[in-house]
């Protein structure tokens, strides 16, 4: 299956200086558009394309992905230093990664953040080169039903967001699939609560709800404590910042190895499944981290392994999303899909060709994708030290800079004012909502799922149907029962650990 | 001062990148540069149109096969007006937005024009989600691509080989089909209506995002047969399937061996989808005929018909009235197979 | 002492009526399509009930122990006005196009979040707008240099 011949071939086609150059702009510029907020990785992508109209292939898509895998460990770089996370994908690294930063320790989190999105990244590089065909069938496997229940799994986890009130937490998970319910129904067409504007009909674009709800709140938030006499900057004494460690101690690095190893495998496999990208994986990462931690209640308070965690499984899922697109033309994730214009725009039309008219050409780009990974690692240590001076930068210089990039990043989108005005909203009510105690992760949680959940359920049913009713097709699915399990075990497995517990407890003192 | 230096530090990295973009190689014969310097004819001076760049609005997003011919058009175009043609992506309800743009938020200078397809047309019928727009509030400009549908069977299929034994394998055994939205408006739906209602053929449709889930399902053995266009079906026969019919009067170049309905002798059944170029009403009929000449010269671009090509699509022009009449005739087919009244 | 009702009361009221338009605005949709939206409908209502609930549990508490005051006035004005700034700074945008806007927003954001440096202002907001407009109006084509509504006019 691993065909040594082959990569050697490819690597020899990355070698030109075009495509050098590229992959360096790739991965640096990714980095910049990744940490600037408002500014997505999806957009990064698809304002970069139409500019490598003019290069070869190897060079074009080596510059697209690593330009994808690097804006997404780029956006924890504001995550962890500012509370705004630069691509939706770091959303669940900025709950850690702040505390962290608020205890001075900001650089410390830049630099788990940096090794695990480079872990990540490298490991699904890997799995791509060796063994991307097998995984590219194996995604076939992974139907209607069985997005049905990663979503639901998925959703689970909003339990372990919810921080202190766990009712106001699902509350705000609830409205959040509720809202992302808004739009044209995608089974019926009818459109539902868009009460007649036509920008609705799409439903309620969670990218401009994220960065509303995170980086607008969060300039609100700012703004109070210029004025009630904190500081002036996110870290009170920018002398500590120099006797900052990159990273820490290699004792307490050791135990974040398990946390990346875990969930660089997770990552890929969740950004082999269609439908589910970065953002998710990030996500399910994060509240896996939490139930193997030896100290989950650190979680939400500063753990380092909070931000390991979600920032391997979001680089690992970069690569995974891209195994289905080469082999089989299907996006793993939304900025995947985005990846296969500019595939066939450079006339490479993703699958079975791709591992023998194109071979060359394919491994080059797969090979390209991984030394961005290890250069994006190599690169952001180095720079940990300098960057993590924006947490020292004076919050009224900062809060108006990053609005003026959140407006910008917003309409760069779909050219589209109405997204602006939604992420304007969303950005009081991030606000309101943290200030009445209900956690905002959630509710980004569920807009997110919502569609996947409603639907894939509905096309189920239907598929289901067609074939002898929901028992038998659910029963005739391997994956979807053992994700079905997998659920059940999530949701009780609280309840089973400490029934455990107190048993050992009862023997101990037999 | 260190906090400036680090803002400042942030602001350079991002210039790097403009920089770096603005560096790439010089266009290589296949592809069209992205922004316009003027090359080839000489802008018309003040006063004349066109006297300074236009703007081609396209409703779907960057990179898509909609995008793309919107971009080889507006290469090919940059050499006949002399002024850079920029293509800008306004994506959302199924071109909608970008459509409401043209009609509702532009000036009829003649100075923005857009790609418009056939949903221009069917979303006043659209029963879930009625338009108001008609095909008749658009000052249509030219026709360039008709991509005729077709339905495809896995390589591996025992249970019919053409499509005459597919039609009649279907009266009898239940079959389920992928489709892209579920109403009028598309061409997936409406072959399996026509399907059902011309030859009683029992079909479960399930209704997906797109054409990419519609083939992910069809590869994986979740559905039957799969409904598409030429263009998307170029590469099937090493992804393991092959087309059986084309819905098209005359074969596709593309494919060759593959017949149409009519020839089949099963039914005479037409569809395709239409890509052109429109105007909002109230352009200057010169501008408006100026225009139409300047799309009929790119279509007969050499650099544009070879771009369009290894896509897979198939150009066919058609202005004026013939283009109007091309359009209506479609209605008239979906209207009745759907049983709306126009 | 004197019973206060804590804010938890009033939050969960406001709740309820959000879940209630969840409900109303799905009055008139075929079944298969409404039966998400009033399934979330419904586990909102029984969500907002528990909040008052709980709030009115913690009414009963002392007022030490009822935790911070959040919806306060001094709370909520400075970031409430931070607000109005980002849907002046919007409503500017629509009007006068993205650079007009940002301009005269960073000056106005800055100087309202207490910075007093002008040299430091000008020159960010200066080198802000040059690299924005380089990168994305002349690299990257998005329409954001057209003057919005104004130019139009102009």
């Amino acid at each position: 299956m691993v065909d040594f011949g082959n990569i050697l071939a490819g690597f020899q086609t990355l070698l030109s200086l075009e495509s050098i150059i590229a992959l360096i702009a790739g991965t640096v510029g990714g980095m910049v558009i990744g940490a600037l907020p408002g500014f997505s990785a999806a957009m990064g992508v698809s304002l970069l394309i139409p500019i490598t109209y003019g290069m070869g292939p190897v060079a074009a898509l080596s510059m697209l992905t690593a330009m994808y895998t690097s804006a997404i460990y780029g956006g924890s770089i504001t995550a962890i230093l500012c509370h705004t996370p630069g691509t939706p994908a770091s959303a669940a690294t900025a709950i850690d990664g702040f505390q962290l930063t608020k205890q001075g320790r900001g650089m410390e989190a830049m630099g788990v953040a940096t090794l695990g999105s480079a872990v990540g990244g490298t490991f699904s590089a890997i799995a791509m080169l060796l063994i991307a065909p097998a995984l590219g069938a194996f995604s076939l496997k992974f139907s209607v039903l069985e997005y049905f229940f990663l979503s639901v799994f998925g959703l689970t986890v909003i339990a372990s967001l919810a921080g202190d009130s766990v009712i106001k937490g699902l509350f705000s998970g609830i409205l959040g699939l509720a809202l992302g319910c808004v739009g044209l129904d995608a089974i019926s067409g009818f459109p539902r609560m868009t009460m007649g504007v036509i920008q609705l009909e799409d439903g309620i674009n969670f990218v401009p709800a994220l960065i509303g709800l995170f980086s607008i709140s969060q300039v609100m938030s700012l703004a109070w404590d210029v004025y009630h006499g904190k500081k002036g900057s996110v870290i009170e004494d920018e002398e500590n910042l120099k006797k900052s460690r990159s990273l820490p101690p290699f004792k307490e690095m050791k135990t974040l190895f398990p946390t990346m190893a875990r969930c660089s495998i997770i990552g890929t496999i969740v950004g082999i499944v269609p439908a589910a990208g970065a953002g998710v994986s990030s996500w399910i990462c994060y509240s896996m981290g939490k139930k193997f931690s030896k100290h989950p209640e650190k979680f939400g308070h500063g753990a380092l392994e909070g931000v390991a965690s979600c920032e391997t499984g979001n680089n690992a899922a970069t690569g995974g999303a891209l195994i289905p697109l080469i082999t089989l033309g299907l996006p793993g994730s939304s900025v995947a899909a985005i990846l296969l214009g500019g595939m066939m725009i450079h006339g490479l039309t993703p699958g079975a060709a791709m591992f023998t008219k194109h071979a060359n050409t394919t491994y080059a780009i797969m090979i390209g994708f991984l030394i961005a990974n290890i250069l994006m690692g190599i690169v952001g240590l180095f720079a940990a030290r300098y960057i993590a001076h924006v947490s020292a930068v004076p919050m009224g210089y900062l809060g108006p800079v990053i609005t003026a990039l959140c407006f910008l990043g917003t309409f760069a989108i779909r050219n589209n004012l109405f997204d602006v005005g939604v992420m304007v909203v969303f950005g009081l009510l991030g606000f309101i909502l943290k200030r009445c105690g209900f956690a905002a992760p959630p509710m980004i949680l569920g807009m997110v799922l919502s569609d996947i959940c409603e639907n894939n359920w509905r096309r189920a049913v239907i598929l289901a149907n067609a074939k002898g009713g929901m028992l038998s097709y659910f029963l005739s699915r391997p994956i979807s029962i053992v994700l079905a399990l997998l659920i059940v075990v999530s949701l009780f497995s609280p309840m089973i650990m400490s029934y455990v517990d107190k048993k050992s407890k009862e023997n101990v003192t037999k | 001062m260190k906090k400036l230096i680090s803002v400042l530090l942030v602001l350079a990295m991002a210039l790097s990148l403009a920089a770096c973009g603005s560096s790439s190689a010089p266009a290589s014969s296949a592809a069209p540069a992205a922004s316009g310097d003027a090359s080839g004819g000489t802008p018309a001076s003040k006063g004349e149109w066109p006297s300074k760049a236009i703007t081609l609005l396209c409703g779907y997003s960057a990179g898509g096969s909609s995008d793309l011919g919107c971009r080889y058009v507006a290469e090919a175009l940059k050499k006949d007006l002399g002024v850079p043609v920029v293509v800008e992506n306004v994506p959302g309800s199924g071109s909608w937005l970008a459509w409401n743009q043209l009609l509702q938020n532009t000036d009829p200078d003649g100075y923005t024009f857009a790609l418009v397809n056939l949903s221009a047309m069917y979303g006043h019928y659209d029963e879930t989600n009625p338009r108001e727009t008609t095909i008749d509030d658009f000052e249509l400009l030219a026709n360039h691509v008709i991509d005729y549908q077709v339905l495809a069977i896995r390589n591996d299929e025992t249970r019919f080989t053409d499509y005459a034994s597919l039609v009649e394998y279907a009266k009898t055994n239940p079959l389920i089909l992928a489709s892209a939205t579920s109403s009028i408006t598309s061409g997936d739906a409406t072959v399996a209506k026509m399907l059902e209602q011309k030859h009683d053929s029992q079909l479960t449709v399930i209704p997906v995002d797109g054409a990419s889930d519609a083939t992910t399902m069809f590869l994986a053995g979740e559905t039957d047969i799969l409904s598409a266009n030429v263009g998307d079906v170029m590469d099937a026969e090493e992804n393991g399937y092959h087309p059986i019919v084309v819905f098209a009067p005359e074969r596709s170049d593309y494919l060759p061996d593959v017949p149409t309905a009519i020839e089949t002798g099963v039914d005479d059944y037409v569809s395709f989808s239409a890509r052109g170029y429109a105007y909002m009403p109230g352009v200057d009929p010169a501008i408006v005929s100026r225009m139409e000449e300047a799309l009929t010269k790119a279509f007969d671009d050499p650099d544009y018909q070879k771009n369009m090509a290894a896509m897979g699509a198939e150009l066919e022009l058609y202005t004026g009235d013939e283009y109007k009449q091309l359009l209506l005739d479609q209605l008239d087919t979906r209207l009745e197979l759907w049983g709306v009244a126009k | 002492m004197k019973k206060q009702l804590h804010q938890d009361v009033f939050i969960g009221f406001i709740c309820l009526a959000i879940s209630l338009l969840v409900f109303a605005l799905n009055t008139n949709l075929p079944s298969d399509a409404a039966m998400m939206p009033r399934l979330l409908g419904g586990m909102l209502t029984i969500l907002s009930i528990l909040i008052i609930y709980h709030g009115l549990r913690k009414s009963k508490l002392p007022v030490e122990e009822q935790g911070p005051k959040a919806l306060t006035v001094d709370a909520l004005k400075i970031p409430l006005i931070t607000w109005g700034f980002v849907v002046l700074y919007y409503i500017l945008f629509h009007v006068a196009g993205y650079f007009v806007a940002t301009g005269i927003m960073i000056i106005a954001l800055m100087r309202f979040m207490k910075r007093t440096s002008w040299p430091v202002i000008i020159a960010i907001d200066a080198v802000y707008l040059l690299v924005m407009y380089f990168a994305f109006v002349r690299m990257l084509n998005v329409s954001v240099d057209n003057f919005g509504m104004l130019g139009r006019l102009l």
